[in-house]
C-alpha cells in the first residue's frame, strides 16, 4: 500500500505528463485539471496497490471523473471567465500536428491513443485500466489509427 | 500505415509542449470545485456526527480545563479503516523551499499570526495552527508557547552540532525545576540526522522537538501537548507525528 506521503511525492512527479495527456484528450484545461485534482484526492482516499505504472493509473481515473463531471448552474459564471485559457489550448492543439490527428477522433479514442503513444502503455494496461477487454482496445485503436490515417492522407 | 515508433516520438515532442498550470496548481488545495466542496461538507457532517458519537461514549475530553474553547469541528479528515481509508479535505501543501522545507498540513490549518521574521541566528519562525484566528489568543500554554500548534523555527547553526542544541534548548533547558522527565533519541528523518527530545512537566505539559540538521541552517520543529489547554477537535499528537513525517526538506 503507497503511504499518503508518497503518494502525493509520486503524484508531483507524475502530474505534469498525466495533465498533457488528459489536455490532449480533454482539450479543456479546467476539466483536465479537475479531473486530476479528483484523481488525487481519490488516490488519498484509497490509493493503488503499488507505485508501479501510476501515470496510467492517474490517468484513467481523470478520465473517468471528467466523463461523470459537470459544473452547476452557479459555477457558469467561473467557467465563462476561465474559458480563454481553455480556448488558447484548443487553438495550440489545433496548430500542432498531433493535436490535430486527436481532434478527429472520439473522446474515449483519443484517451486509449494518447494512453498507447504517449503514457507508454501496451494493450494490455490500457485494457486493465480501461476495465475492458485488451480485444476491444485493439479495435478501438485500430478505429483511431484509421481514422489518423485518412487525416494525414487529406492533408498531404 | 503509420510508423509507430514515428507516432510516439511526435506525441512525445507535440504534448510537450502543452503548457503546465503553476505549481501551486497541482496539488487541489486552492481549487473550489463543486464536487470538492460537497466532498468537504460532507466530510464536516461525518466528522461532527463521530465527534457526537464519541463525545457521548467516552465523554468530551476535547475541552478539559478550557471550557470556552469549543471549537466546532472543521472538515477535517475522516479516517475509517485504521486509517487507510482518508476523505477530504485534502492536506495542503505550504512551500517554504527558501527556507529549506515544505510541509504538508491539514486543509484546514492556516499560519498563524504568531510567525515572526529572522532575529539575530533565528532566520524565520513560523507557527502553524488548526484554530481560527479567535481561538488563537487563549490557546497559549503556560510558557508562552502556544499549544496544539506547530511551531517551525530555522536558525543559523554556527558550531553546535543538532545534539548540542537539542541539549541545549531541550533537555535540561529552559524549565528544569518543573521538568519531569527528559528524553533524547537520534534519527534520521527524510535522509537528515535529527534529533528528538520529548520534556515532560510537571504540570501536564510536554514538549516535543525535532532539531534537524541541515548543513549551515538548523530546523526547529516543536509542539506544545497542555492539557490545561483545550485540544482542537480531532489534533492529536498522531497528527503532528504525521506532519512532521511528512515534511520535505529542500
Amino acid at each position: 500500500m503507497i503511504t499518503r506521503d508518497r503518494w502525493a511525492e509520486l503524484y508531483r512527479l507524475e502530474f505534469p505528463r498525466v495533465y498533457r495527456a488528459l489536455l490532449a484528450v480533454l482539450r479543456d484545461r479546467d476539466r483536465a485539471l479537475d479531473a486530476l485534482h479528483d484523481a488525487f484526492a481519490a488516490g488519498l482516499r484509497r490509493p493503488p496497490a503499488e507505485d508501479a505504472d501510476l501515470a496510467g493509473w492517474l490517468f484513467v481515473v481523470a478520465v473517468r471523473s471528467a466523463r461523470r463531471g459537470f459544473r452547476p448552474p452557479s459555477l457558469r459564471l467561473e467557467r465563462l471567465a476561465r474559458s480563454r485559457g481553455t480556448d488558447e489550448i484548443e487553438a495550440l492543439l489545433d496548430r500542432l500536428e498531433v493535436g490535430r490527428l486527436l481532434a478527429g477522433l472520439t473522446e474515449r479514442q483519443r484517451a486509449m491513443v494518447v494512453a498507447q503513444f504517449y503514457l507508454g502503455l501496451d494493450h494490455r494496461e490500457i485494457a486493465k485500466h480501461f476495465g475492458v477487454k485488451s480485444g476491444t482496445v485493439s479495435a478501438t485503436l485500430a478505429q483511431a489509427k484509421a481514422r489518423m490515417r485518412a487525416e494525414v492522407r487529406n492533408a498531404s | 500505415m503509420l510508423p509507430e515508433l514515428g507516432i510516439e516520438r511526435a506525441f512525445q515532442r507535440d504534448l510537450d509542449l502543452l503548457p503546465l498550470p503553476p505549481e501551486e496548481a497541482w496539488v487541489p488545495a486552492a481549487r473550489h470545485g463543486y464536487r470538492l466542496a460537497v466532498a468537504a461538507a460532507v466530510a464536516g457532517v461525518t466528522a461532527v456526527l463521530i465527534v457526537l458519537i464519541l463525545s457521548s461514549i467516552t465523554g468530551d475530553r476535547t475541552g478539559v480545563g478550557s471550557p470556552e474553547l469549543r471549537v466546532t469541528p472543521p472538515p477535517r479528515p475522516t479516517c475509517v479503516d485504521g486509517g487507510r481509508i482518508c476523505i477530504a479535505p485534502v492536506p495542503i501543501m505550504h512551500r517554504h523551499p527558501e527556507l529549506g522545507y515544505n510541509l504538508w498540513l491539514p486543509g484546514d490549518w492556516r499560519e498563524a499570526s504568531a510567525s515572526s521574521g529572522p532575529s539575530g541566528d533565528l532566520l524565520d519562525r513560523r507557527v502553524f495552527t488548526p484554530r481560527t484566528a479567535d481561538e488563537e489568543t487563549i490557546a497559549t500554554a503556560a510558557n508562552g508557547t502556544p499549544a496544539w500548534d506547530l511551531i517551525v523555527e530555522v536558525w543559523r547553526r554556527g558550531e553546535r552540532s543538532a545534539l548540542e542544541w537539542a541539549r541545549a534548548g531541550g533537555c535540561g533547558g529552559s524549565e528544569p525545576s518543573l521538568a519531569a522527565t527528559c528524553h533524547l533519541e537520534t534519527q534520521t528523518l527524510r535522509g537528515a540526522p535529527t534529533v528528538v527530545t520529548t520534556v515532560s512537566f510537571l504540570d501536564r505539559r510536554e514538549t516535543k522537538t525535532y532539531y534537524i540538521d541541515r548543513g549551515e541552517r538548523l530546523l526547529i520543529l516543536r509542539y506544545v501537548v497542555d492539557q490545561a489547554i483545550g485540544r482542537p477537535a480531532h489534533v492529536t499528537e498522531e497528527t503532528f507525528d504525521q506532519i512532521v513525517r511528512m515534511i520535505g526538506l529542500v
